[in-house]
């Protein structure tokens, strides 16, 4: 493939980690590891998850909690990338990914119907009024393509793909893109169900680790085509180089145990940004802290780059954000490229002997042009994103 | 993009001759027993021993796409292709939403610890593209779109520039919903459904009358020449609604990506294109506002969509 890169002109997140990119790098920083019992509904499952502690108000409950973190992160992302006041010279894309936002799922709503009422249909409306593309696209006025990614919990990260894809084809100047999810009762109970949830804070690629955490947040970048952030006089070192995706045609929630989908995912995203993986400086992980995720992953890893590889699982931090992870996981490799070092992987602490690679324990310095993250996904969906940081500006 | 197959499961049934015998023998009204009125596919079109060893376990959305999908890439005359080569890109509204339902009644009755996990796995909306990949063994990119207004044109688009880039030789296009009882009760309350059944295109007072349904379609595409005769797809443009700002978008206009994307050519607004041995047309006749970076003028196309969905070239 021979497109080129695009520029990453603005970047916004909220998860457990942080409010913003800048309280979420100072927890990286503390370490602070923000996982509790879940407060936002009943429940009787008891595993730690990561809950956003404030997020903005939502006036009676006329949006839904996804949305509104979209949304927070979207504000982040393009006031930094100053869409509003230095408008792009073409169609504005967005492209976000989700699991929750996607599905009818109001058990309150389906309970009364159940039970043969005629309940309020404000649930359906909000749901038809909260698919993340379509509003994030109307609240902003943005007049190129929008699609909303489905993926399971590489939605976020195939989202930025379609981005590059959108930017390569001329569909657009820019796009908004990336995921979001909020915390809810119908991922917990079926990932309670099929026994991947731990009962303390997960401990990715560790030895004794017990399953995953779930977590809730927004990830979002604002890409665009280098000649339109360099004519808007927006810094152009921070790119996305490459984007890779294969599907492992194996299972419908397991990985393939060869990892094959997720290398092929990985060498398409290489090749599209034209480089070696010698030249990966560091990779920040799925890193689910499943028994199967972290082996499968650990293995491909190891066989791609080397057991030498410095990788990082960033779950520690935000526990797994489902359709949100990929957005946020740019986000975080995309900004620790730029700042020169990597937190520590959270919950980490002993070497698995079955894993060739073990992650970072410590804050760690990286030097490099380029970094990797990686995501995999219920429907055997593998993606990959290479990102960049160029030594100089474009002209 | 030229078309190298097509599967279709509908109210009238599976495959491209059901589709034709239901245009030549006219409307026929919903059949008794859907859920309230609407166009079900009838169960016999959903029964494959060929491709049922890989739906099993599938829940009627997943067999709706997944079959349509076999149809598509299986069609006569369609190219041997790598399957590390080929993607796939599901469209739904709703996704597999009985099968979320399904799952809330498990948590109503049995409580949120005691679910079943094969139902939550069902639940997810990417169900069907996985075991769409997994029936046909395709290795490439696999995504799902869901939105509610254009999904599946998005779709086509953004399989044109995946094969524009270099990223598949061909592309498995299609779209899917299904038809369930709570919908059926959402419709009955949120849309005026003819309740004799007849969708009346266009007639518009007192307001337009609808009734629901459900299927799948799926298109392979590839700029590889065809000899399906099925045509191809000459341009997707996805346009703006009344209360909207006009969304305008060239299919492709990056230099790199146009210069590797051959087989997709502007053509006029009509919905039909003659078949793949047609010379494309020249790419000097693109009119102004698409070149890059220039935004249609407000209101010039309305806001139908011209899909380019073609009629069969031998005829």
């Amino acid at each position: 493939m021979n497109c080129a890169a695009a520029i990453i002109s603005g970047m916004g997140c909220v998860s457990a980690a942080g409010r913003n990119l800048a309280e979420t790098l100072a927890s990286f920083a503390a370490p602070h590891r923000n996982a509790g019992p879940t407060t936002l509904f009943e429940t009787p499952i008891r595993c730690p998850v990561f809950e956003v502690p404030t997020p903005p108000a939502n006036p009676a409950h006329r949006q839904s909690r996804t949305l509104l973190l979209a949304r927070q992160a979207v504000r982040e992302a393009v006031a930094q990338a100053r869409l509003d006041s230095r408008p792009p010279s073409g169609p504005i894309g967005v492209c976000l990914g989700t699991t929750v936002a996607c599905q009818l799922n109001d058990v309150d709503f389906y309970a009364a119907l159940r039970a043969g009422a005629e309940p309020s249909l404000a649930p359906v409306d909000r749901f038809l009024k909260g698919n993340p593309a379509e509003a994030v696209a109307a609240d902003l006025g943005a007049d190129g393509p929008r699609l909303t990614v489905a993926n399971a919990c590489s939605s976020g990260t195939d989202a930025i793909g379609v981005a590059l894809s959108w930017l390569n084809a001329g569909l657009c100047a820019a796009v908004i893109a990336g995921g979001a999810d909020e915390l809810n009762r119908i991922p917990l109970d079926g990932f309670h169900a099929l026994g991947v949830m731990s009962p303390a804070p997960c401990r990715p690629f560790d030895r004794d680790r017990r399953g995953l955490n779930l977590g809730e947040g927004a990830g979002v970048l604002v890409l665009e085509t280098p000649a339109g952030a360099a004519a808007r006089g927006m810094p152009t070192r921070l790119r996305l180089c490459g984007y890779g995706a294969a599907c492992d045609a194996y299972h419908l929630t397991a990985p393939r145990p060869d990892g094959s989908g997720l290398e092929a995912a990985i060498r398409v995203a290489l090749a599209q940004a034209g480089i070696a993986p010698a030249a990966i400086a560091f990779v920040n992980a799925h890193g689910t802290a499943t028994r199967d995720n972290d082996k499968v992953e650990g293995a491909v890893l190891g066989r791609v780059f080397g057991a030498e590889i410095v990788v990082l699982s960033t779950k520690g931090f935000t526990g797994h954000t489902l359709g949100a992870a990929g957005g946020l996981e740019a986000v975080f490799t995309a900004a620790a490229l730029r700042a020169g070092w990597i937190p520590a992987s959270a919950g980490f602490e002993n070497r698995d002997d079955e894993i060739p690679i073990a992650p970072v324990a410590a804050r760690t310095p990286v030097h490099g042009a380029y970094a990797l993250s990686t995501s995999l996904a219920f429907g055997g969906n593998n993606a990959a994103l290479v990102f960049g940081w160029e030594e100089q500006e474009l002209l | 993009m030229n078309i190298h197959g097509i599967g279709v499961v509908f109210a009238r049934g599976r495959g491209v001759p059901a589709l034709e015998r239901a245009l030549a023998e006219g409307w026929q009204p919903p059949a008794a027993g859907a859920p309230r009125l609407s166009y079900a596919v009838p169960p016999e079109a959903l029964a494959d021993r060929a491709a049922a060893p890989g739906l099993r376990r599938a829940d009627r959305f997943s067999r709706l796409a997944t079959l349509a999908a076999w149809d598509a890439l299986r069609a006569d005359g369609a190219p041997e292709l790598a399957p590390a080569r080929v993607g796939a890109i599901v469209a739904t509204a709703f996704g597999p939403h009985v099968t979320t339902f399904k799952f809330l009644d498990d948590i109503l009755s049995f409580g949120d610890a005691a679910v079943s996990p094969t139902t939550f796995s069902h639940s997810v909306h990417n169900a069907a593209a996985a075991y769409i990949a997994a029936a046909l063994g395709l290795r490439g990119p696999t995504l799902t779109v869901t939105q509610f207004a254009f999904a599946f044109h998005e779709a086509l688009r953004l399989a044109a520039a995946w094969i524009g880039e270099g990223r598949c030789d061909a592309v498995l296009v299609g779209a899917a919903d299904e038809m369930g009882g709570v919908l059926a009760r959402i419709a009955a309350r949120k849309l005026r459904v003819a309740a004799d059944g007849k969708i009346r295109p266009f007639a518009f007072a007192p307001s337009p009358a609808t009734v629901p349904g459900e299927g799948a379609a799926f298109l392979l595409l590839s700029p590889a020449p065809s000899g399906a005769g099925f045509g191809r797809i000459a341009d997707v443009t996805v346009g703006a609604g009344p209360r909207e700002r006009p969304r305008p978008a060239t299919l492709r206009s990056g230099a790199e990506c146009r210069r590797a994307a051959p087989s997709v050519a502007r053509r006029p607004p009509s919905c039909c294109a003659p078949s793949a041995s047609s010379p494309p047309p020249s790419p000097t006749k693109r009119p102004a506002w698409r070149s890059a970076g220039r935004r249609r003028p407000r209101g010039s196309s309305g806001w139908f969509v011209q899909n380019g969905i073609a009629s069969r070239g031998r005829e």
